[in-house]
């Protein structure tokens, strides 16, 4: 269970200091699929990335199966990353001078696993998500969904616990947005994945149980979810 | 080492190598200018390098095919019994292979109207192959020489116009036994029937090469000869095989070894040879704070890439040692370029010096260096150019490593 406590986030901004998220209290439990709703500059993005390590926050408890996440040694957070966690962008990210399937293997090799072993590994996500054929395509020659999915398939690899997906949608046209949120979903139900989305789609969002609003830096549950 | 690690070590070449050799960071902007300054840095250590030891090692050679790896006279006095002289050096180390007696003089060499001062040594022709080396440094003619028979060297050839079977007289003054202030001379008419290049310039102006027999008749000093060259299993114990002989034998002998004839110059070589070391590797240091900054500037242009691997798992140490392993491909790269380049540098030095005589023999003792490239040498400033680049390598490695994924996020 993912677990945050009175998070508090304050940024710099010139001489002054903006308070982002004022006192966060959230719960996610193992298999559940959340969503956090929010206009832009909600906040909302920054709870993720307090959530998925990537930044820590200015007060409060982050704690993952009761173990506080903020007492980690970078080298700690860094293995516990690698192997709970999974992580999807609005853009792909995917490092530009490596192949579809280099990209995907890089969380596996960093570890030292067996090359091969990883790339059986990644042929199998290629082959779920459709685009085994684009395996050994630069990023620049794929299309925007295939890039997400490609993106997708690096965050699946390692078989984390919480996959955490930020605007994922968000850089895709209708029909290649409904396609992946369709597979956030499959993946949420066949694997027991616990999915935390951010999204400022309300037609996204109305498909999860449980939506959190975020606003000026507040959450509220708001299940189900008024358009 | 664990097949962990080696894996992981497989895996930061490999995806150093990916984001290095591309148009974004090696091959575009400042990369290629900073890898041209890291090559010309090493071309000019290893054309230097191989300058100076070709320098020593040419000397050398020429010392030691000329007059052996060590030298035995008696002090002041001539040597009369050869099979006794020779049981008493050979007895005194086990290193000795073989042993050649001499006698030498200072005379007047006369030819064509023109006379110039030289040293003849008289050599037992029998004895010398094994222990001088005047095979590839005869221009012309070959040994053994018969009776008046001569060798001399290019400098003298020059000097006096003298060519292959020419004719020239050879005049040692003799001092008589009975009135101490006058001089007899004794004078023979000699065919020159070989020219060498001795390797040093004062030997090729001032020796000559004549048969025993002949040089002992000419001093008129009966059987005797004045000290032998004597050849050991490996030149390069010389000292240590010199000073063992000189406690051996008795003080009566003077033993001299091929380092001693020209310390001083092999002794200023080797410190030259460290100096300009340093001096020149200051261009690598030069070359290796351009690759530093183009480092700087293709890791800030990474930002986004490392925080996104550091969102994979990827820990502050992982990305420290993918950029300083682009640092060592930088400097092997570097390295070998530079190589090639000091190869070409080094063949050119070697064809100026054969076309316009750029070494100039009265200053150096030698008129021409075969240049040499040494593996250690190689080793040495592949060692120091990788350690200088390593170091460039790791200071902006150190800072991208550092960085915080959420601002490597927010990089355009």
């Amino acid at each position: 269970m993912l677990q945050i406590k009175n998070v508090t986030r304050f940024f710099k901004s010139g001489l002054s200091e903006v308070q982002v998220l004022k006192g966060i209290n959230l719960e996610v439990q193992p298999s559940q699929a959340i969503c956090l709703l929010g206009a832009s500059g909600s906040g909302k993005s920054t709870l993720l990335q307090i959530m998925g390590t990537l930044d820590r926050p200015t007060s409060g408890e982050v704690n993952f199966d009761s173990v506080s996440l903020l007492d980690m040694s970078d080298d700690e957070l860094s293995h516990f990353r690698n192997e709970k966690m999974g992580f999807v962008f609005q853009f792909h990210h995917l490092v530009m001078e490596l192949t579809a399937l280099e990209n995907v293997i890089l969380p596996c090799l960093v570890v030292g696993e067996n090359r091969a072993e990883a790339e059986a590994k990644a042929v199998h996500w290629f082959e779920y998500l459709g685009i085994s054929d684009r395996m050994t395509h630069y990023p620049n020659q794929l299309s925007g969904g295939e890039l997400q999915r490609v993106s997708i398939a690096r965050s699946l690899i390692k078989n984390p616990s919480i996959l955490f997906a930020d605007e994922p949608t968000g850089n895709l046209d209708s029909e290649n947005s409904k396609k992946v949120q369709q597979l956030f979903f499959q993946l949420q139900k066949q694997l027991g994945l616990t999915l935390v989305v951010v999204t400022h789609d309300p037609e996204f969002a109305k498909q999860f149980t449980q939506v959190y609003r975020v606003q000026d830096g507040m959450i509220s549950l708001e299940s189900p979810i008024v358009i | 080492m664990k097949p962990n690690h080696l894996s992981k070590i497989k895996f930061y070449f490999w995806l150093s190598i990916k984001l290095l050799f591309n148009k974004k960071t090696l091959f575009g902007g400042s990369g290629p200018l900073a890898l041209l300054g890291l090559i010309l840095g090493v071309a000019a250590l290893v054309a230097s390098q191989s300058v100076m030891r070709g320098f020593q090692n040419t000397m050398a050679k020429a010392v030691i095919d000329m007059s052996a790896d060590i030298q035995v006279v008696k002090r002041g006095r001539l040597i009369e019994s050869w099979t006794e002289f020779q049981k008493e050096i050979k007895a005194t180390d086990p290193s000795i292979q073989k042993v050649l007696r001499y006698a030498h003089t200072e005379a007047v060499v006369a030819s064509k109207g023109k006379v110039s001062g030289v040293l003849v040594q008289g050599l037992d022709m029998k004895e010398v192959p094994g222990v001088l080396n005047f095979g590839p440094r005869f221009k012309a003619g070959v040994l053994p020489l018969e009776k008046n028979e001569i060798v001399i060297g290019l400098g003298l050839a020059k000097k006096l116009d003298i060519h292959m079977q020419d004719k020239i007289y050879i005049a040692v003054p003799l001092s008589t036994p009975f009135e101490s202030n006058s001089l007899q001379r004794s004078a023979e008419e000699f065919v020159v029937s070989g020219i060498l290049d001795m390797g040093k310039n004062d030997w090729n102006e001032r020796l000559v090469i004549s048969h025993l027999k002949d040089l002992q008749r000419l001093t008129q000093i009966g059987d005797r000869y004045n000290g032998a060259f004597v050849k050991i299993a490996d030149s390069q114990k010389a000292v240590e095989v010199a000073a063992h002989m000189s406690q051996t034998l008795e003080p009566k002998y003077y033993v001299s070894n091929w380092y001693n004839l020209n310390r001083n110059i092999l002794e200023a070589a080797s410190l030259e040879k460290i100096v300009i070391f340093f001096v020149v590797f200051l261009i690598v240091i030069m070359a290796a704070f351009n690759i530093s900054s183009t480092l700087y500037v293709i890791i800030r242009s990474r930002f986004k890439d490392i925080a996104i691997l550091k969102t994979l798992g990827f820990k502050e140490r992982n990305i420290r040692n993918i950029f300083v392993m682009q640092g060592i491909a930088v400097g092997t790269l570097g390295t070998f370029g530079g190589f090639i380049v000091g190869l070409f540098l080094s063949y050119g030095f070697m064809w100026l010096q054969s076309s316009f005589g750029v070494v100039p023999g009265a200053i150096y003792k030698i008129d021409r260096i075969d240049i040499q490239i040494s593996a250690i040498d190689f080793l040495f400033i592949y060692i120091s150019t990788l350690g200088a680049c390593i170091l460039a390598a790791y200071f902006p490695a150190k800072r991208g490593s550092e960085l915080l994924i959420i601002d490597g996020m927010k990089q355009d």
